[in-house]
């Protein structure tokens, strides 16, 4: 094998031995980052979302069950909001871990002998 | 006959108003639209954060944990449809019930008796036959049955409508989903930190490339069969298969 098609192969072995994660590593930290703001911001809106409006008249069963009704979307919204928020902060952390492992396979691929 | 401690006075059928139904559908419309809405975009992000392919383990992790998160969010969010349904007809309802009492009292006083505030119904005129006092007096029993019936009517109405409206909002306070990692650590804490590894599940660990800021890349299996992925720098493979 002629010393170029030599160099070929180990630059090709080189970056066919990491792991697929960072072969198919297409995404940016920022996309990721810039996502997880996004979902901060969902967050935010479930759980402002749902106010009740003025109560109807004590002596309505419907005014009671309306009161109750809000109270329990309140609740889900809180869950939802919550969920929404770790799936951000989820997407936030992998944007950091990305960003580490993207800069330590790029000194790994510098430093491979051509 | 006062018509019972149960039913609402005349005053209170004459001044009630049905807004707070029709408020509240249309509040419950939009926050349903909402809820799918934001769930449904953070799971089609997760294909194209920031508008770029995201693929690899951690990409599916993020993908199927978000789109398991949109199936509990539209059925929280039917029931809230359901609710407003309800709540918007039954608004309806009780304006064409509480017109159908007013309208029964109003036929009383044309015939010239005196409808209380309880619904006792009292002939205004004097004098005359004694068939003609019985007579009246028949008069005004059936409108006094007529009035307890439109009145008990519209009491049944509000309550079918809260009860319906009750049984669609219930359990929606219990929502929770099924992807694990419902308890998300800061993202500010270490990787290692950050994923706590509860009894059932079984972790492999492997290498990861060399030169990154983390020594192993493990993949977690559920006792649900649902998987997961994180970095850390001790191997914690092991598991209760």
């Amino acid at each position: 094998m002629d010393p170029t098609s030599a160099k070929l192969v180990r630059t090709v072995l080189a970056v066919y031995s990491y792991p697929r994660d960072v072969r198919a590593l297409r995404v940016t930290a920022e996309g990721l980052q810039e996502f997880a703001a996004r979902c901060k911001e969902l967050a935010g809106e479930l759980s402002a979302a749902g106010a009740p409006s003025a109560p109807g008249p004590s002596w309505q069963a419907t005014a009671y069950a309306v009161g109750v009704s809000f109270a329990r979307a309140a609740a889900a919204a809180e869950t939802l909001s919550a969920r929404i928020q770790a799936t951000g902060a989820k997407i936030a952390d992998a944007g950091c871990r990305y960003a580490h492992e993207d800069s330590g396979a790029a000194a790994q691929l510098s430093t491979v002998e051509l | 006959m006062p018509a019972g401690a149960n039913f609402p006075s005349l005053p209170q059928v004459q001044s009630a108003t049905f807004t707070h139904l029709t408020d509240a559908a249309d509040s419950w419309a939009k926050t349903a639209e909402l809820w799918e809405s934001a769930f449904t975009e953070v799971r089609d992000a997760t294909l194209r954060p920031g508008g770029t392919d995201w693929e690899g383990a951690g990409a599916e992790a993020a993908q199927d944990r978000t789109d398991r998160d949109v199936v509990p969010v539209r059925a929280a969010a039917s029931q809230l449809r359901e609710a407003a349904s309800i709540a918007r007809h039954g608004a309806g309802q009780m304006e064409a019930n509480q017109r159908a009492v007013l309208k029964a009292v109003d036929d009383a006083r044309a015939d010239g008796f005196r409808v209380g505030g309880d619904y006792t119904v009292t002939d205004t005129q004097n004098g005359g036959t004694l068939g003609d006092r019985v007579a009246r007096r028949t008069v005004a029993l059936s409108h006094s049955h007529y009035i307890r019936h439109q009145l008990s009517m519209f009491a049944r109405a509000d309550a079918d409508i809260a009860s319906n409206i009750d049984a669609a909002t219930r359990g929606l306070d219990k929502i929770w989903f099924t992807a694990p990692d419902d308890q998300m650590a800061s993202h500010a804490m270490p990787a290692s930190a950050a994923h706590d590894i509860p009894l059932g599940v079984t972790v492999l660990c492997l290498p990861g490339p060399r030169g990154g800021p983390w020594a192993f890349h493990c993949d977690v299996l559920y006792p649900d069969g649902h998987t997961d992925t994180y970095y850390t720098d001790d191997d914690e493979s092991g598991g209760y298969l």
